[in-house]
Protein backbone atom coordinates (compact mmCIF):
# COMPACT_ATOMS: atom_id res chain seq x y z
CA UNK A 1 0.00 0.00 0.00
CA UNK A 2 3.36 2.32 0.68
CA UNK A 3 4.29 2.04 -2.91
CA UNK A 4 1.16 2.69 -4.13
CA UNK A 5 1.02 5.65 -2.16
CA UNK A 6 4.26 6.41 -3.38
CA UNK A 7 2.68 6.29 -7.55
CA UNK A 8 0.39 8.67 -6.01
CA UNK A 9 2.66 11.42 -4.93
CA UNK A 10 5.17 10.87 -8.37
CA UNK A 11 1.88 11.16 -10.57
CA UNK A 12 0.73 14.44 -8.56
CA UNK A 13 4.48 15.56 -8.98
CA UNK A 14 4.42 14.63 -12.39
CA UNK A 15 1.10 16.74 -13.27
CA UNK A 16 0.96 19.60 -11.02
CA UNK A 17 4.45 21.03 -11.06
CA UNK A 18 4.87 21.26 -14.54
CA UNK A 19 1.30 23.16 -14.64
CA UNK A 20 2.62 25.28 -12.57
CA UNK A 21 5.65 26.03 -14.02
CA UNK A 22 4.15 26.63 -17.41
CA UNK A 23 1.56 29.09 -16.11
CA UNK A 24 4.95 30.86 -14.77
CA UNK A 25 3.78 30.67 -11.01
CA UNK A 26 6.96 29.45 -10.26
CA UNK A 27 6.99 30.09 -6.27
CA UNK A 28 3.92 27.87 -6.24
CA UNK A 29 5.68 25.33 -7.62
CA UNK A 30 8.59 24.96 -5.83
CA UNK A 31 6.90 24.89 -2.42
CA UNK A 32 4.30 22.15 -4.04
CA UNK A 33 7.01 20.36 -5.55
CA UNK A 34 9.42 21.13 -2.34
CA UNK A 35 6.35 19.26 -0.06
CA UNK A 36 5.38 16.69 -2.29
CA UNK A 37 9.56 15.58 -2.23
CA UNK A 38 9.48 15.53 1.48
CA UNK A 39 6.91 13.18 1.37
CA UNK A 40 7.94 11.15 -1.11
CA UNK A 41 11.27 10.81 1.41
CA UNK A 42 9.08 10.05 3.80
CA UNK A 43 7.29 7.22 2.52
CA UNK A 44 10.72 6.11 1.08
CA UNK A 45 11.89 5.82 5.17
CA UNK A 46 8.57 4.05 5.89
CA UNK A 47 9.35 1.56 3.72
CA UNK A 48 13.25 1.11 3.94
CA UNK A 49 13.25 2.13 7.45
CA UNK A 50 16.03 4.40 7.76
CA UNK A 51 14.22 5.84 10.75
CA UNK A 52 14.59 10.00 9.75
CA UNK A 53 13.96 12.20 12.22
CA UNK A 54 10.60 13.42 12.04
CA UNK A 55 8.41 16.76 13.12
CA UNK A 56 6.84 15.14 15.87
CA UNK A 57 10.48 14.00 17.78
CA UNK A 58 11.68 17.87 17.30
CA UNK A 59 8.34 19.08 18.92
CA UNK A 60 8.16 16.22 21.66
CA UNK A 61 11.93 17.23 22.64
CA UNK A 62 11.53 20.87 22.81
CA UNK A 63 7.60 20.41 24.76
CA UNK A 64 7.94 17.41 27.09
CA UNK A 65 10.06 18.72 29.26
CA UNK A 66 7.34 22.26 29.16
CA UNK A 67 4.67 19.87 30.24
CA UNK A 68 6.74 18.05 32.64
CA UNK A 69 7.06 21.55 34.55
CA UNK A 70 3.65 22.34 34.21
CA UNK A 71 2.88 19.03 35.75
CA UNK A 72 5.16 20.04 38.35
CA UNK A 73 3.30 22.89 39.02
CA UNK A 74 0.45 20.93 40.64
CA UNK A 75 2.51 18.35 42.82
CA UNK B 1 -2.85 40.37 -1.67
CA UNK B 2 -4.46 37.83 0.51
CA UNK B 3 -4.60 34.03 -0.10
CA UNK B 4 -8.40 33.89 -0.22
CA UNK B 5 -11.01 36.47 -1.12
CA UNK B 6 -12.05 38.52 1.65
CA UNK B 7 -15.41 38.87 0.55
CA UNK B 8 -15.89 35.83 2.00
CA UNK B 9 -17.80 36.46 5.47
CA UNK B 10 -19.38 34.13 7.44
CA UNK B 11 -21.57 34.39 10.05
CA UNK B 12 -21.00 33.95 13.81
CA UNK B 13 -23.60 31.05 13.71
CA UNK B 14 -21.29 29.24 11.46
CA UNK B 15 -18.00 30.34 13.53
CA UNK B 16 -19.78 28.45 16.59
CA UNK B 17 -20.73 25.50 14.30
CA UNK B 18 -16.33 25.79 13.25
CA UNK B 19 -15.09 26.08 16.77
CA UNK B 20 -17.38 23.67 17.91
CA UNK B 21 -16.59 20.56 15.54
CA UNK B 22 -12.91 21.60 15.66
CA UNK B 23 -12.61 21.42 19.14
CA UNK B 24 -15.07 18.75 20.76
CA UNK B 25 -14.01 16.07 18.15
CA UNK B 26 -11.04 14.73 19.65
CA UNK B 27 -11.72 16.22 22.83
CA UNK B 28 -14.46 14.44 23.52
CA UNK B 29 -12.63 11.28 22.37
CA UNK B 30 -9.36 11.20 24.45
CA UNK B 31 -10.36 14.08 27.45
CA UNK B 32 -12.06 11.60 29.52
CA UNK B 33 -9.79 8.91 30.30
CA UNK B 34 -7.06 11.53 30.68
CA UNK B 35 -8.38 13.75 33.12
CA UNK B 36 -9.96 9.85 35.22
CA UNK B 37 -6.23 8.68 35.14
CA UNK B 38 -5.15 12.15 36.65
CA UNK B 39 -8.31 12.86 39.04
CA UNK B 40 -10.54 10.12 38.88
CA UNK B 41 -14.37 10.77 40.13
CA UNK B 42 -13.63 14.69 40.07
CA UNK B 43 -12.12 14.62 36.24
CA UNK B 44 -15.65 16.22 35.30
CA UNK B 45 -14.92 19.42 36.54
CA UNK B 46 -11.86 19.70 34.34
CA UNK B 47 -13.50 21.12 31.25
CA UNK B 48 -15.37 23.90 33.41
CA UNK B 49 -12.33 24.83 35.04
CA UNK B 50 -10.45 25.98 31.42
CA UNK B 51 -13.67 27.95 30.56
CA UNK B 52 -11.50 31.40 31.68
CA UNK B 53 -8.98 30.61 29.63
CA UNK B 54 -10.93 29.93 26.31
CA UNK B 55 -12.32 33.15 27.42
CA UNK B 56 -9.03 34.51 27.66
CA UNK B 57 -8.30 33.19 23.95
CA UNK B 58 -11.47 34.55 22.42
CA UNK B 59 -10.88 37.98 23.67
CA UNK B 60 -7.22 37.79 22.58
CA UNK B 61 -7.55 36.98 19.41
CA UNK B 62 -10.83 38.56 18.49
CA UNK B 63 -8.73 41.89 20.19
CA UNK B 64 -6.15 41.30 17.46
CA UNK B 65 -8.20 40.79 14.83
CA UNK B 66 -10.12 44.03 15.32
CA UNK B 67 -6.88 45.96 15.02
CA UNK B 68 -5.48 44.34 12.01
CA UNK B 69 -8.53 44.27 9.96
CA UNK B 70 -8.59 41.89 6.89
CA UNK B 71 -5.43 39.80 7.94
CA UNK B 72 -4.83 36.68 9.58
CA UNK B 73 -2.60 36.22 12.46
CA UNK B 74 0.20 34.89 9.69
CA UNK B 75 -0.10 38.39 7.86
CA UNK B 76 -0.21 40.33 11.18
CA UNK B 77 2.68 38.47 12.56
CA UNK B 78 5.62 40.74 11.08
CA UNK B 79 3.88 43.87 11.48
CA UNK B 80 3.82 43.28 15.36
CA UNK B 81 7.15 41.30 15.21
CA UNK B 82 9.12 42.94 12.86
CA UNK B 83 10.14 41.07 9.40
CA UNK B 84 12.58 38.73 10.03
CA UNK B 85 10.86 37.29 13.63
CA UNK B 86 7.18 37.70 12.48
CA UNK B 87 7.90 35.22 9.18
CA UNK B 88 9.85 33.19 12.22
CA UNK B 89 7.26 32.50 14.13
CA UNK B 90 4.47 32.43 10.91
CA UNK B 91 6.49 29.49 10.19
CA UNK B 92 6.43 28.06 13.88
CA UNK B 93 2.59 28.32 13.60
CA UNK B 94 2.30 26.40 10.20
CA UNK B 95 4.15 23.35 11.91
CA UNK B 96 2.29 23.36 15.24
CA UNK B 97 -0.36 23.19 12.37
CA UNK B 98 1.15 20.31 10.82
CA UNK B 99 1.66 18.72 13.86
CA UNK B 100 -1.74 19.15 15.08
CA UNK B 101 -4.22 18.02 11.90
CA UNK B 102 -2.04 15.01 10.84
CA UNK B 103 -2.16 13.92 14.87
CA UNK B 104 -6.41 14.30 14.13
CA UNK B 105 -5.71 12.43 10.63
CA UNK B 106 -3.68 9.76 13.12
CA UNK B 107 -6.56 9.54 15.65
CA UNK B 108 -9.09 9.20 13.32
CA UNK B 109 -7.50 6.03 11.70
CA UNK B 110 -7.46 4.82 15.79
CA UNK B 111 -10.61 5.51 15.82
CA UNK B 112 -11.87 3.59 12.90
CA UNK B 113 -9.67 0.68 14.08
CA UNK B 114 -9.31 0.76 17.42
CA UNK B 115 -13.35 0.60 17.72
CA UNK B 116 -13.18 -2.51 15.27
CA UNK B 117 -15.27 -0.99 12.66
CA UNK B 118 -12.86 -1.38 10.02
CA UNK B 119 -10.36 -4.68 10.19
CA UNK B 120 -9.17 -5.48 6.78
CA UNK B 121 -9.16 -2.11 4.40
CA UNK B 122 -5.24 -0.90 4.82
CA UNK B 123 -5.30 2.12 7.00
CA UNK B 124 -3.97 4.31 4.21
CA UNK B 125 -6.66 3.62 1.91
CA UNK B 126 -8.96 4.97 4.58
CA UNK B 127 -6.84 7.68 5.24
CA UNK B 128 -6.47 8.07 1.64
CA UNK B 129 -9.76 8.74 0.88
CA UNK B 130 -10.36 11.22 4.12
CA UNK B 131 -7.91 13.53 3.01
CA UNK B 132 -9.39 13.24 -0.85
CA UNK B 133 -12.63 14.25 0.67
CA UNK B 134 -11.01 16.81 2.86
CA UNK B 135 -8.77 18.04 -0.07
CA UNK B 136 -11.83 18.36 -2.42
CA UNK B 137 -13.66 20.99 0.62
CA UNK B 138 -9.93 23.01 1.10
CA UNK B 139 -10.18 23.79 -2.57
CA UNK B 140 -13.62 24.79 -2.71
CA UNK B 141 -13.25 27.18 -0.41
CA UNK B 142 -14.42 28.90 3.50
CA UNK B 143 -17.78 29.24 2.24
CA UNK B 144 -18.35 25.90 1.35
CA UNK B 145 -16.65 24.46 4.27
CA UNK B 146 -18.83 26.74 6.78
CA UNK B 147 -22.00 25.99 5.08
CA UNK B 148 -21.08 22.43 4.85
CA UNK B 149 -20.11 22.27 8.88
CA UNK B 150 -23.27 24.50 9.48
CA UNK B 151 -25.63 21.91 8.35
CA UNK B 152 -23.31 18.87 10.01
CA UNK B 153 -22.82 20.62 13.08
CA UNK B 154 -26.59 20.74 13.71
CA UNK B 155 -27.54 16.94 12.75
CA UNK B 156 -24.30 15.97 15.02
CA UNK B 157 -25.58 17.96 17.80
CA UNK B 158 -28.95 16.52 17.78
CA UNK B 159 -27.34 13.35 17.01
CA UNK B 160 -25.17 13.46 20.29
CA UNK B 161 -27.48 14.89 22.18
CA UNK B 162 -29.99 12.35 21.59
CA UNK B 163 -27.25 9.61 22.60
CA UNK B 164 -26.11 11.14 25.92
CA UNK B 165 -30.25 11.56 26.56
CA UNK B 166 -30.18 8.14 26.36
CA UNK B 167 -27.80 7.38 28.46
CA UNK B 168 -29.23 9.66 31.41
CA UNK B 169 -31.21 6.64 33.10
CA UNK B 170 -28.63 4.12 33.21
CA UNK B 171 -26.33 7.04 34.96
CA UNK B 172 -25.32 6.71 38.76
CA UNK B 173 -24.25 10.36 39.74
CA UNK B 174 -23.38 8.64 43.35
CA UNK B 175 -19.87 7.30 41.10
CA UNK B 176 -19.20 11.35 41.54
CA UNK B 177 -19.25 11.81 45.40
CA UNK B 178 -17.22 12.98 47.30
CA UNK B 179 -16.94 15.81 45.29
CA UNK B 180 -13.55 17.27 45.51
CA UNK B 181 -11.79 14.55 46.99
CA UNK B 182 -8.78 14.61 44.62
CA UNK B 183 -7.89 17.64 46.33
CA UNK B 184 -7.08 21.20 44.58
CA UNK B 185 -3.50 20.54 43.13
CA UNK B 186 -4.86 17.11 41.39
CA UNK B 187 -7.76 18.77 39.71
CA UNK B 188 -5.56 21.54 38.45
CA UNK B 189 -3.26 19.07 36.98
CA UNK B 190 -5.83 17.26 35.26
CA UNK B 191 -6.85 20.47 33.26
CA UNK B 192 -3.81 20.51 31.45
CA UNK B 193 -4.95 18.26 28.69
CA UNK B 194 -8.51 19.85 28.22
CA UNK B 195 -6.43 23.42 28.66
CA UNK B 196 -4.74 22.06 24.93
CA UNK B 197 -7.80 21.48 23.56
CA UNK B 198 -9.57 24.49 24.52
CA UNK B 199 -6.58 26.27 23.38
CA UNK B 200 -7.15 25.37 19.90
CA UNK B 201 -9.97 27.92 20.05
CA UNK B 202 -6.77 30.18 18.77
CA UNK B 203 -8.14 29.12 15.25
CA UNK B 204 -9.87 32.76 15.60
CA UNK B 205 -6.94 34.18 14.92
CA UNK B 206 -6.82 32.55 11.42
CA UNK B 207 -10.22 33.12 10.46
CA UNK B 208 -11.10 36.81 11.90
CA UNK B 209 -11.00 38.54 8.68
CA UNK B 210 -13.80 36.02 6.84
CA UNK B 211 -16.31 36.96 10.19
CA UNK B 212 -18.47 39.40 9.04
CA UNK B 213 -18.03 41.59 12.27
CA UNK B 214 -16.49 42.29 15.74
CA UNK B 215 -19.71 41.41 17.24
CA UNK B 216 -20.53 38.30 15.30
CA UNK B 217 -17.04 37.07 16.30
CA UNK B 218 -17.30 37.24 19.67
CA UNK B 219 -21.01 36.17 20.25
CA UNK B 220 -20.08 33.11 17.95
CA UNK B 221 -16.78 32.05 20.12
CA UNK B 222 -18.40 32.49 23.56
CA UNK B 223 -21.80 30.67 22.43
CA UNK B 224 -18.81 27.90 21.21
CA UNK B 225 -17.28 27.97 24.59
CA UNK B 226 -20.43 27.16 26.37
CA UNK B 227 -21.66 24.37 24.03
CA UNK B 228 -18.35 22.90 23.58
CA UNK B 229 -17.98 23.16 27.86
CA UNK B 230 -21.72 21.31 27.88
CA UNK B 231 -20.74 18.59 25.82
CA UNK B 232 -16.91 17.27 27.11
CA UNK B 233 -18.28 18.06 30.56
CA UNK B 234 -21.75 15.73 29.93
CA UNK B 235 -19.68 12.84 27.86
CA UNK B 236 -17.38 12.90 31.14
CA UNK B 237 -19.92 12.73 33.47
CA UNK B 238 -22.02 10.23 31.21
CA UNK B 239 -18.55 7.69 31.33
CA UNK B 240 -17.89 7.78 34.95
CA UNK B 241 -21.40 7.45 35.95
CA UNK B 242 -22.18 4.74 33.45
CA UNK B 243 -18.65 3.01 33.61
CA UNK B 244 -17.27 3.56 36.15
CA UNK B 245 -14.05 5.75 36.95
CA UNK B 246 -11.50 2.50 36.55
CA UNK B 247 -12.99 1.76 33.44
CA UNK B 248 -13.11 5.03 32.03
CA UNK B 249 -9.73 6.20 32.95
CA UNK B 250 -8.59 2.81 31.36
CA UNK B 251 -10.14 2.80 27.94
CA UNK B 252 -9.66 5.45 24.94
CA UNK B 253 -13.04 6.25 23.05
CA UNK B 254 -14.85 5.80 26.02
CA UNK B 255 -17.93 8.05 24.96
CA UNK B 256 -18.15 5.44 21.92
CA UNK B 257 -17.86 2.57 24.52
CA UNK B 258 -20.80 3.89 25.96
CA UNK B 259 -23.39 2.44 23.32
CA UNK B 260 -22.02 -0.93 25.05
CA UNK B 261 -24.17 0.12 28.27
CA UNK B 262 -27.24 1.38 26.60
CA UNK B 263 -30.03 -1.08 24.90
CA UNK B 264 -30.65 0.34 22.13
CA UNK B 265 -29.02 -1.27 18.93
CA UNK B 266 -26.75 -0.08 16.20
CA UNK B 267 -25.81 2.70 18.23
CA UNK B 268 -21.89 2.42 17.52
CA UNK B 269 -22.55 2.57 13.81
CA UNK B 270 -24.81 6.23 14.42
CA UNK B 271 -21.41 7.33 16.27
CA UNK B 272 -18.88 6.24 14.52
CA UNK B 273 -21.04 7.81 11.50
CA UNK B 274 -21.34 11.19 13.24
CA UNK B 275 -17.48 11.17 14.31
CA UNK B 276 -16.43 9.97 10.80
CA UNK B 277 -18.12 13.36 9.38
CA UNK B 278 -16.91 15.51 12.60
CA UNK B 279 -13.17 14.54 11.86
CA UNK B 280 -13.60 15.10 8.15
CA UNK B 281 -14.54 18.70 9.57
CA UNK B 282 -11.84 19.82 12.10
CA UNK B 283 -9.19 17.81 9.31
CA UNK B 284 -10.72 19.94 6.60
CA UNK B 285 -10.59 23.24 8.47
CA UNK B 286 -7.07 22.64 9.75
CA UNK B 287 -6.26 21.68 6.15
CA UNK B 288 -7.74 24.67 4.74
CA UNK B 289 -5.73 26.86 7.72
CA UNK B 290 -2.46 25.20 6.54
CA UNK B 291 -3.05 25.88 3.14
CA UNK B 292 -4.10 29.30 3.56
CA UNK B 293 -1.17 29.98 5.72
CA UNK B 294 1.42 28.41 3.46
CA UNK B 295 -0.03 30.56 1.12
CA UNK B 296 0.07 33.92 2.91
CA UNK B 297 3.90 33.34 4.56
CA UNK B 298 4.99 32.76 1.07
CA UNK B 299 3.03 35.66 -0.60
CA UNK B 300 1.33 33.81 -3.51
CA UNK B 301 -2.12 34.84 -4.54
CA UNK B 302 -4.42 31.52 -4.62
CA UNK B 303 -3.74 29.17 -2.25
CA UNK B 304 -5.42 26.16 -4.32
CA UNK B 305 -2.33 25.06 -5.91
CA UNK B 306 -1.16 23.91 -2.53
CA UNK B 307 -4.02 22.23 -1.69
CA UNK B 308 -3.07 18.76 -3.03
CA UNK B 309 0.31 18.59 -1.19
CA UNK B 310 -0.68 19.47 1.68
CA UNK B 311 -3.27 17.17 1.70
CA UNK B 312 -0.55 14.48 1.14
CA UNK B 313 2.08 16.12 3.39
CA UNK B 314 -0.66 15.36 6.30
CA UNK B 315 -1.54 11.76 4.85
CA UNK B 316 2.29 10.92 5.04
CA UNK B 317 3.36 12.64 8.65
CA UNK B 318 -0.20 10.72 9.89
CA UNK B 319 2.22 7.77 9.20
CA UNK B 320 5.09 8.76 9.90
CA UNK B 321 4.53 10.46 13.03
CA UNK B 322 3.56 7.57 15.68
CA UNK B 323 4.84 4.22 14.92
CA UNK B 324 1.84 2.65 16.63
CA UNK B 325 -1.72 3.60 18.55
CA UNK B 326 -0.34 3.36 21.57
CA UNK B 327 2.77 6.05 21.69
CA UNK B 328 0.06 8.69 19.92
CA UNK B 329 -2.04 7.90 23.01
CA UNK B 330 1.27 8.01 25.37
CA UNK B 331 2.83 11.17 23.68
CA UNK B 332 -0.58 13.23 22.63
CA UNK B 333 -1.13 14.26 26.34
CA UNK B 334 2.56 14.30 27.33
CA UNK B 335 3.69 17.12 24.74
CA UNK B 336 0.52 19.06 23.65
CA UNK B 337 -0.08 21.00 26.69
CA UNK B 338 3.70 22.54 26.53
CA UNK B 339 2.93 23.43 22.90
CA UNK B 340 -0.43 25.01 23.64
CA UNK B 341 0.91 26.70 26.48
CA UNK B 342 3.14 28.47 23.74
CA UNK B 343 0.87 28.62 20.36
CA UNK B 344 -2.24 29.45 22.03
CA UNK B 345 -1.92 30.96 24.79
CA UNK B 346 1.29 33.06 25.29
CA UNK B 347 2.07 34.02 21.79
CA UNK B 348 -1.22 35.59 21.28
CA UNK B 349 -1.04 37.15 24.46
CA UNK B 350 2.24 38.46 23.67
CA UNK B 351 1.62 39.82 20.07
CA UNK B 352 -1.75 41.60 21.66
CA UNK B 353 0.81 43.39 24.41
CA UNK B 354 3.45 44.54 21.88
CA UNK B 355 0.63 45.91 19.46
CA UNK B 356 -0.93 47.93 22.10
CA UNK B 357 2.58 48.97 23.17
CA UNK B 358 3.52 49.91 19.50
CA UNK B 359 -0.33 51.94 18.73
CA UNK B 360 0.56 53.77 22.06
CA UNK B 361 4.29 54.48 21.22
CA UNK B 362 2.54 55.77 17.40
CA UNK B 363 -0.16 57.81 19.35
CA UNK B 364 -3.29 57.33 17.56
CA UNK B 365 -1.11 56.11 14.10
CA UNK B 366 -3.53 52.99 12.32
CA UNK B 367 -1.66 49.44 13.99
CA UNK B 368 -0.06 49.11 10.28
CA UNK B 369 1.98 52.03 10.82
CA UNK B 370 4.84 50.82 12.80
CA UNK B 371 5.93 47.82 10.16
CA UNK B 372 5.38 50.17 7.60
CA UNK B 373 7.73 53.11 9.13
Amino acid sequence: MNTLVIIIILAVFAIEVPYLAKAKRYGEAGVAGAMLTISIIYMLDLIYGWNLPTLREGVSRVFVPVTTLLSNLFI
Amino acid sequence: MPAQPANIKIGGYMLASILLMFDTTTAILFIPPVVAQIAGRDGWMAPLITIPAAVYIVLVTVKLGSLFPGKTIIEYLPLVLGKVLGKIVAWGYLLFLFYLVATVLREAMALLYGTGIFRQTPVQAAALLLVLATTYATASGLESISRTIWYYCVFIVLAYTLYLLGAVPFMNFNELLPVGEAGFNTIMKSTLTPHAYRGELVIIAFLYPYIKNHKEALLGSLSAIALISFFITASIVACMTIMGVEVTSRVYYSAFFLADYIPTSGLKIVFVTIWVIALWGKLTIGQFLITIGMAQVCGFKDYRPLTISVGIMLLVFAEVFYSNTTEMFLSVPATFPGIALFFEYLIPGLLLLIAWLKIKASRGVSPNAPAET
